[in-house]
């Protein structure tokens, strides 16, 4: 079966997340088989959600501040 | 003549505009939060039940000792070593005006006056190193009620340090002609598989005898030394570690281990933990220095210790005190009286002596009044392993 080259902007999207999470998932798997221990890659994984959240919402507020129409 | 112009070609479909592309940027950010889930995912299914089932710890410290059973012990320990650095205690300062009450009557108090009794051994108060000393200072109090002339267990609090004014050891003395030493397991340390775990209290049937429980040292994990239990052995024997040994008959001993990996003749527990840190009566030489304190809180950061030792006449001496190096530790339970000592538990999450005012486990009180932990403690299900010590078979209260 060939994957269709030509495909509308949403598949393309989709696709594309479709990869990245694969990807993300082999390197969190990476990550556990290579640590000392669960308790080690949940601690890091909780360092970088306290991270990432915040990005996630800051970004997030300052793009629908944006698109606000101006009076 | 008319001329025929050629339309120009209709699109035959509508061009489509070519996908917005995602910086890649994003792209990296996304596949970072994808693997960030999943890590969590994964250490969820552990954490959960690891703090669901922790009956008398609270959240915080549950899913420390997840974290440092998980492989992440040097993370715990650099964090505390740097927490504790940022909070080290101030020198000087306002003196004490009173220390905190500790048993109930001073030795020798209420006593027969006939003196037709054998007077028994009692160990020497302890020399104050504070003056003028405090009512009470270093003087031994008796931690049951109505226990006649030859108390098993007495207790005792002084200050320590000239240099911090405010810091207060307790020490506790236990007889070891009238009392026996018993190790019980927790429900988690030491882990599994270990057969006759019991359910991580003290026996109901041996509350009867109950004088005393006190906290049983370094999980095995973070100790890197050996356990016997029941005769067997649990956790490879290290030489040259301090051991609290228990012997088939209720005797016990603190020594240094030379035995190997096996269990000599009359041994029923050994539990060890680090290396002494008083031998043959003088201090450990290294206890300002070295990597031998293990993969914890550093030996010289002021934090909850406690240390367990025995006096020459074979007597059992406990302290614990706030603020403590492991050199201050040894200094107090020298002064105390032993001559052979081993660290215990630090941090104040997991030091506890408790003794028993009446027999049946009868009003359980705390060494210190600052020992957040509940005196229940020990007669409730607790994760971590325990001393407990009972009087003799026959024995009076």
């Amino acid at each position: 079966m060939k994957v269709p080259r030509n495909v509308s902007p949403a598949a393309a999207a989709r696709r594309s997340l479709l990869l990245d999470i694969t990807i993300g998932v082999f390197i969190g798997l990476f990550a556990i088989i290579l640590a000392a221990g669960i308790g080690v890659v949940g601690f890091f994984g909780l360092i970088c959600a306290l991270i990432l959240i915040p990005w996630y919402l800051i970004e997030g507020g300052m793009r629908a501040k944006r698109r606000q129409p101006r009076r | 003549m008319a001329t025929v112009t050629a339309e120009p070609p209709r699109p035959t479909r509508r061009r489509q505009r070519p996908p917005k592309k995602l910086p890649l940027w994003r792209r990296a950010r996304r596949v970072l939060t994808a693997a960030c889930i999943f890590c969590l995912a994964v250490a969820a299914l552990s954490w959960v039940p690891a703090v669901m089932g922790s009956r008398n710890l609270g959240v915080t410290v549950a899913s420390v000792e997840w974290l440092r059973a998980h492989g992440g012990n040097p993370i715990v320990s650099e964090i505390e070593n740097w927490y504790y650095t940022m909070n080290e205690p101030e020198k000087g300062g306002p003196g004490l005006k009173s220390l905190p009450k500790v048993g109930v009557a001073q030795v020798g108090a209420g006593e027969s006056e006939g003196g037709e009794e054998e007077k028994a051994y009692a160990p020497p108060n302890i020399k104050p190193v504070m003056h003028p000393k405090l009512p009470g200072e270093g003087v031994w109090q008796k931690a049951g009620a109505n226990v006649g002339p030859q108390p098993p267990v007495l207790l005792t609090t002084y200050r320590s340090e000239p240099e911090y004014p405010q810091f207060v050891a307790g020490v506790a003395w236990m007889d070891g002609s009238r009392t026996e030493l018993a190790y019980v397991p927790g429900t988690a340390e030491p882990p599994e598989p270990l057969e006759h775990r019991g359910s991580g209290e003290v026996p109901p049937n041996m509350r009867k005898r109950l004088v005393a429980t006190f906290n049983g040292g370094f999980p095995l994990e973070t100790s890197n030394a050996g356990l016997i239990y029941r005769g067997k052995i649990k956790e490879t024997m290290v030489n040259g570690i301090a051991t609290v040994v228990g012997y088939e008959g209720g005797g016990f001993n603190i020594i240094n281990w030379k035995y190997g990996n096996r269990v000599p003749k009359n041994v029923w527990f050994a539990k060890q933990n680090l290396p002494l840190i008083i031998n043959e009566g003088k201090l450990n030489p290294n206890l300002t220095d070295g990597p031998e304190w293990g993969e914890t809180v550093n030996n010289a950061v002021r934090v909850w210790r406690s240390g367990l030792g025995i006096d020459a006449h074979g007597n059992l001496i406990y302290a614990a005190a706030n603020y403590q190096t492991v050199e201050s530790l040894a200094k107090v339970l020298k002064r105390a009286g032993a001559v052979r000592a081993i660290e215990l538990d630090i941090n104040e999450d997991w030091t506890s002596f408790i003794s028993y005012r009446h027999p049946g486990a009868g009003d359980p009180s705390n060494l210190l009044p600052e020992m957040y932990r509940s005196p229940e403690r020990y007669l409730t299900p607790d994760e971590r392993d325990f001393f407990a010590v009972y009087l003799r078979p026959g024995q009076p209260w």
